[in-house]
């Protein structure tokens, strides 16, 4: 590519080739990028796990406000501590217009 | 593309992506961050982020160029943090990197290259990278426009100071 802006400007750097000062071993071009696949895979597999575990901590939840709504829905009447126990017969008091609960003879 | 936006052929894919353009992002990470250790982290996270988001990729740019810009601020997020464990500030960078030119691992060649590598290690940040691509990356400043997210007038402008700075160093004894 044609630099016409460093030739003007900067004869000494116009002058240069373009060279390399920085070196890598043999084969690691080869290793970098097996390594980084293999990081790449590693965190694919955190990610599947760590979704894997909100979808079964979110079922889980799901479950227990079912299982506590239900609850709550079919056990009113033992849930309600008023008068409508005592007029369901559930407390056995006696009234006016039973006979003496403790017998005299 | 088509086998990127498809599950079933993604990581695939992506590998293919990896082998394509590695060498380049990672001597592109290289003259960023110089020290070779570092320039392989950095350009394996570079891959990983970009793995992360390529469901935000738009397709808009190359693949390459959007590499370049993860590449970019991934270099330059170590470098602050390089510095900061090193207690060395900011403003010193450029410093720090030349020093590793010099007593580097595998770093060498003739004493003018490595004297413009110190060159260009020693300038502004906005500078540094513009020039890496420029000159070294051959990029045009559209696409510099795109990684950098720079308007290509303050590009052009960034360019000519980096240059005239270069020459001057390079021409000192």
């Amino acid at each position: 590519m044609e630099k016409p802006e460093i030739n003007h400007d900067a004869p000494t750097l116009a002058g240069l080739e373009k060279r390399n000062v920085y070196r890598t071993p043999d084969d690691f071009f080869r290793e970098m990028e097996s390594d980084t696949m293999k990081s790449i895979s590693a965190k694919t597999r955190v990610r599947l796990v760590r979704m894997e575990r909100w979808f079964e901590l979110s079922l889980a939840a799901a479950i227990i406000a079912v299982a506590l709504f239900s609850g709550t829905r079919l056990m009113p009447d033992k849930l309600n501590l008023n008068d409508s126990g005592a007029d369901s017969g559930f407390y056995n008091v006696p009234g006016e217009e039973s006979e003496s609960y403790y017998p005299l003879f | 593309m088509l086998r990127l936006q498809d599950s079933s052929t993604q990581t695939e894919a992506f590998a293919h992506i990896v082998r394509l353009h590695q060498k380049r992002i990672y001597w592109y990470v290289r003259r960023l961050v110089i020290d070779f250790d570092d320039a392989k982290d950095v350009t394996q996270n570079v891959f990983i982020k970009a793995w992360e988001n390529i469901g935000a990729f738009q397709y808009r740019s190359g693949i390459y160029t959007w590499l370049c810009r993860i590449a970019t601020n991934e270099s330059l997020n170590h470098l602050k943090k390089k510095c900061r464990q090193a207690s060395v500030p900011l403003e010193q960078a450029g410093e720090y990197l030349a020093k590793i030119i010099e007593n580097g691992q595998y770093i060498s060649g003739e004493e003018i290259y490595l004297k413009l590598e110190k060159a260009v290690a020693r300038l502004p940040e906005k500078q540094r990278i513009v020039f890496i691509l420029r000159y070294f990356e051959e990029k045009s400043f559209s696409d510099i426009s795109e990684i950098t997210d720079t308007s290509e007038g303050a590009l052009h402008a960034s360019y000519h100071h980096a240059v005239k700075k270069i020459e001057s160093f390079l021409k000192a004894d």
